[in-house]
């Protein structure tokens, strides 16, 4: 018996037809999307789109099965596609870039997909590609791990929770003066090393600007401002002795970092008042020796060995900045950066009478490192490819009858589980009502002809969009969502005269269009979102926009304070538990979830909060930049 | 870096030694189940398999493989190497008499021959893992022979132990060298909150019992009220209400410790040296020795070295710090020395990682149920109708058509074998690792919701 006619019998012809027809969207090649990919094509869906902008690394190869050694440097998607060749039931096509790129995948390049598998690392992709599905209206699977655990949740838009239903943890940030003037953990030092000084001295390409006067410093202590302002400036001096290439000035940079502006701080009296005061290194320990060795990096090395490999390191980076550009950017796998970081952020401590890490301790905490290993990656997407047969409704014996149905799957602490508990599955929830991105906006997609940009006003855009939708211009209020700007409203009309292209609304962006018109019953109609792409319109049709038909509902209308009070109760639970899970999620993953489960005493949540607190201290976000500017 | 960065963050390299020292034995035909068990164990550092192959032909063909030459297509996961070594089902007595296999694992596999369930009976076997997957269904059952420990049990949280209601002399002796009446209000707010706690234990030392309530009221009432009255804002103070049940004993541990130790001493006069598995006979070893040394330490475990990172000054913290590492030294050499003349052979990581983790230290016991019964007894599995029907597929035995959820289990599911396969690797990482608490003993997995069913038999 062939396998067709075997397959045919259990999920019948038809079936068949649609699982051959479908289209799915798979974004990350990495570890849970190595998996999902072999999953999917062993349950032979019709065609298989494989988005990741990221190269193959070493660390990757203890679980991403799809790579060879021979693959390092490679590009994951294609890489991913070619070892896996040899199954040609699936059309497979692979891309390499970002999946937030708007001209490489426009909204309607997702609208070809029947359902988007979510294999992501991170937070800011996690919720772009969320909002497209919102968008579109298609379904999307949404599974991340850390270590032992792991969750996947089915997103039915409009019908179920989406991934911002629930308030996803921000990574901590740190006010500027403690990063600068006064650490007091290893975290601080660490930061300290990496986003500030690693980035101005290797990978500044502007002047930083001092003179925002709104900027918030952490602190009022006006000498304080005046010093970091200060030290910025020389830094920018430091900055020329590294592109200059002369290695003899390294122990100037030294003497720069950890002696006079350690001193510096010292004269501040104020700060000293509660805290021990740093000691800045002593003259006579700065070496001239260049000679890299090789130390273990795993051990914790003397002061002196820091000093000696950072002045080692800080050579060989200045040899590189010839090579490259004069840029480099900190990557956790470059062992040059991550051991100028490692041993600047160790002298540092050594001043400030904080405990020393070892190189090993410090890549996880500045690269951010999630563990990650085979075993949950196969089994998350295990769950994830399963749930789609559902969510497409390819299982005839298991037909759902509404999307509420389908369960989302944590596994609660598979590395200490007690008894039945390695999975906790519960029901998808509505969608919550509060939610900014998918319940508190009508959306739509609007079309322009690509060469108006450069005529079409904003005041044209205006008119058409309030004949369309019966809006009052008057009360009118358009906002970029993108970049957080407001375009126009009530009492700002100056850029209502420019066109969309000179106020960079273009293919791709999102902008919020609010009536802000309220009834005696302080009813309104409800924030409509348009994404904005440009394809051919209809030779027939007259107008230059086209607008989709959308009834827009009347709702209750609230004050931007309400609203404000409304988002802060979005963390309540969706589910009724109460133990605190927390997930990292993939690789490089730094927000968490929080969920609550049932029958853990009180005092275990206690535990596990405080727990979670201490963990929280130590998250980075890879991009993120403690505000320095 | 390293191949195994992001899992040695897991378990350590000590773990991944033991991986890469491991010898697996897998008994079953080779369908996808098989395959996906030895990828993602070949992916996390083992090199060394022994499988019997049986020619059990799976009912469906061979499209449903990833891997067209499974033992080809492994080699390179591992750059140094991965051997597959195939034998025949007859040679199965005579080969697992000569190897020293740290696991087997029984995957789908019909016909389980009596040489091996008489092996398996046998007290000198490894622990064997059974699994089936069926449709959307699967279950993975554990059978060990001797009790399994694990000192790494990673608990979520700890409470320290800092000892503070029973010092010792040199830490009585250093909290008493901080004196309120000395210190200013800006002195006071450096102080660790650990010696707000000892003092407020001291100022309560007439009292009978002393709980949680009495120690947050004593802060506020006397340390705040009379001694530093400017202290209400102090992040240390704060800290000292948080955390005041660390001033309180906490014995929670000691109930669970005292088995452990009732059941090292009754194996020291039972069965001596007759643990198959090293690493458990070590640890058995070293609780022995633990008894001995509580024994001459009025009950007092060794102290850790290392105390939780508090609001204090660099200066104070370095001293107290000071304070408990040097007890902790001088502790651990006391007990290295007791676990040296019970065995020689202990190596002193292991000691130092036990010492440090000695609270949650954990024994797995083993089910007394022969292997035979979990396949045939249908007594056992009868109140769980998933699982006697997963085993009836497994030994190709009629099921009914009436069954419910029949066509659960024929539709072809690569993604439940994708997750068990998971699940039982997950399985022998913890064994072989003896980091983190496996699951005891017999797990049903529901495609269908997701659910899962745990028990023991």
């Amino acid at each position: 018996m062939s396998r067709d006619s075997n397959i045919t019998k259990i999920i019948g012809e038809e079936n068949l037809k649609k699982l051959r027809a479908t289209k799915c969207l798979l974004i990350g090649a990495g570890g849970i999307g190595s998996e999902l990919l072999k999953d999917l094509i062993l349950m032979e869906f019709g065609e298989i789109h494989l988005v990741d902008l990221d190269t193959i690394d070493l660390s990757n190869l203890n679980r991403q099965f799809l790579f060879r050694q021979r693959d390092i440097k490679q590009p994951k998607s294609t890489t991913a596609v070619k070892a896996v060749q040899g199954f040609n039931n699936s059309k497979l096509v692979p891309y390499e870039g970002n999946i937030m790129d708007t001209s490489q995948f426009p909204l309607h390049w997702f609208g070809e997909f029947d359902i988007i598998f979510n294999a992501l690392d991170n937070l800011a992709a996690r919720r772009y590609v969320n909002k497209m599905s919102q968008f579109l209206s298609i379904p999307l699977l949404e599974s991340g791990t850390s270590g032992f655990d792991g969750y996947m949740q089915p997103i039915i838009p409009n019908e179920t929770e989406c991934f911002d239903c629930t308030k996803k943890e921000t990574p901590k940030t740190f006010p500027v003066c403690t990063i600068r003037s006064t650490p007091s953990q290893p975290i601080h030092c660490i930061v300290w090393a990496k986003n500030f000084l690693f980035a101005q001295l290797f990978a500044a390409d502007v002047a930083v600007n001092n003179d925002s006067e709104n900027k918030d410093w952490g602190t009022t202590d006006e000498d304080e401002i005046k010093r970091i302002k200060q030290e910025t400036n020389e830094l920018q001096e430091l900055q020329d002795i590294i592109l200059s290439g002369d290695t003899t000035l390294i122990p100037n940079i030294i003497e720069k970092i950890f002696i006079h502006d350690i001193e510096k701080l010292l004269r501040i009296e104020n700060l000293w008042k509660t805290r021990t005061r740093p000691t800045p290194l002593n003259s006579s320990q700065i070496t001239t020796d260049l000679i890299d060795r090789n130390l273990d990096l795993s051990a914790l090395w003397p002061i002196q060995d820091q000093i000696q490999k950072f002045s080692s390191i800080t050579s060989k980076l200045m040899k590189r900045m010839k090579e490259e550009d004069n840029h480099i950017e900190f990557d956790k796998d470059d062992e040059d950066t991550l051991e100028f970081v490692s041993t600047a952020a160790n002298i540092r401590s050594q001043i400030f009478n904080i405990p020393l890490k070892s190189v090993f301790d410090i890549k996880q905490i500045a690269g951010n490192i999630i563990p990650a290993i085979a075993t949950t990656n196969a089994i998350i997407a295990g769950l994830s490819s399963l749930v789609s047969l559902r969510v497409l409704s390819l299982l005839d014996f298991a037909k759902i009858t509404k999307p509420t149905d389908l369960n989302m799957v944590f596994t609660a602490k598979a590395s200490n589980i007690s008894q039945n508990r390695y999975l906790s599955n519960p029901t998808l929830a509505k969608p919550n009502c509060n939610c900014p991105v998918c319940s508190k906006v009508v959306r739509g997609v609007m079309n322009i002809q690509s060469d108006m940009f450069k005529h079409l006003k904003l005041k044209d855009l205006i008119i058409t969009l309030s004949e369309k939708y019966n809006f009052d211009t008057e009360e009118l209020s358009i906002l970029d969502t993108t970049g957080q700007r407001l375009l126009s409203d009530f009492d700002f009309d100056s850029l209502d005269e420019k066109t969309l292209e000179e106020i960079k609304v273009l293919p791709g962006s999102v902008i919020l269009v609010t009536d802000e018109t309220e009834d005696n019953n302080g009813m309104g109609l409800k924030p409509l979102e348009l994404y904005i792409e440009s394809r051919k319109i209809d030779s027939r049709k007259t107008s230059d926009i086209e607008l989709p038909d959308i009834k827009i509902p009347f709702v209750k209308m609230t004050t931007a304070e309400e609203e404000h009070n409304e988002s802060s109760t979005q963390e309540t639970p969706v589910l009724q538990t109460n133990e605190v899970i927390t997930l990292d999620m993939d690789d490089n993953d730094k927000d968490i979830k929080k969920r609550k489960l049932s029958d853990e005493s009180s005092e275990a949540t206690q535990n596990k909060k405080s727990k979670q607190e201490e963990d929280d201290i130590e998250i980075i976000e890879e991009d993120d930049i403690i505000e320095l500017d | 870096m390293n191949r195994y960065d992001r899992q040695l963050r897991l378990w350590g390299s000590a773990g991944q030694d033991l991986l890469s020292k491991a010898h697996i034995c897998i008994i079953g035909p080779e369908n996808s189940l098989l395959q996906e068990t030895i990828k993602n164990l070949v992916l996390v550092g083992i090199s060394k398999f022994t499988w019997f192959k049986s020619n059990d032909a799976p009912a469906y063909s061979q499209n449903d493989l990833f891997y067209k030459d499974l033992i080809q297509d492994m080699v390179p996961l591992n750059p140094r190497g991965v051997s597959i070594i195939q034998e025949s089902m007859f040679n199965i007595h005579e080969i697992t008499q000569n190897n020293n296999f740290s696991i087997s694992i029984v995957i789908s596999e019909t016909n389980i021959p009596e040489e091996l369930l008489r092996e398996l009976s046998s007290s000198e076997l490894s622990p064997v893992i059974m699994s089936h997957t069926e449709g959307l269904y699967g279950y993975v059952y554990t059978k060990l022979f001797e009790p399994h420990w694990v000192i790494e049990s990673r608990p979520d949280y700890e409470v320290p132990s800092l000892r503070l209601d029973s010092p010792w002399d040199e830490l009585r002796e250093y909290m008493d060298t901080i004196r309120f009446e000395t210190l200013d209000e800006y002195s006071m707010a450096e102080l660790p909150y650990v010696v707000l706690l000892y003092k407020v234990l001291q100022h309560l030392h007439s009292s009978t019992q002393i709980d949680h309530k009495m120690i947050k009221d004593t802060l506020t009432n006397w340390y705040v009220s009379d001694i530093n009255p400017k202290g209400t804002n102090d992040l240390n103070y704060d800290e000292a209400l948080r955390y005041a049940h660390v001033a309180l004993p906490n014995e929670s541990y000691k109930v669970g410790l005292q088995k452990l130790i009732d059941f090292s001493q009754q194996d020291d006069n039972d069965r001596s040296n007759q643990w198959r598995d090293n690493y458990n006979r070590q640890i058995v070893t070293l609780v022995h020795a633990l008894s001995i040394y509580l024994d001459s330490n009025c009950g007092d475990l060794m102290v850790n070295a290392s105390i939780p990172d508090m609001e204090s000054s660099s200066k104070i913290f370095g001293e107290l710090q000071q304070v408990y590492r040097n007890k902790a030294t001088r502790d651990l050499t006391e007990f290295s020395g007791v676990v040296h003349q019970l065995d020689e052979s202990i190596p002193n990581d292991l000691i130092t990682s036990f010492s440090c983790n000695v609270k949650n230290i954990k024994r797995i016991e083993p089910t007394a149920r022969p292997i035979n019964d979990f396949l045939t007894d249908s007594k056992l599995t009868e109140p769980y109708p998933i699982l006697s029907t997963l085993l009836k597929f497994q030994k190709h035995q009629q099921v009914e058509r009436t069954s419910d959820n029949k066509s659960f289990f024929l539709y072809e599911s690569y993604p439940t074998t994708s997750f068990i396969g998971g699940l039982i690797s997950q399985e022998v990482i913890k064994l072989i690792t003896h980091q983190y608490i496996p699951i005891s003993n017999t797990l049903i997995y529901d495609g269908m919701h997701n659910n899962i069913t745990s028990f023991k038999c």
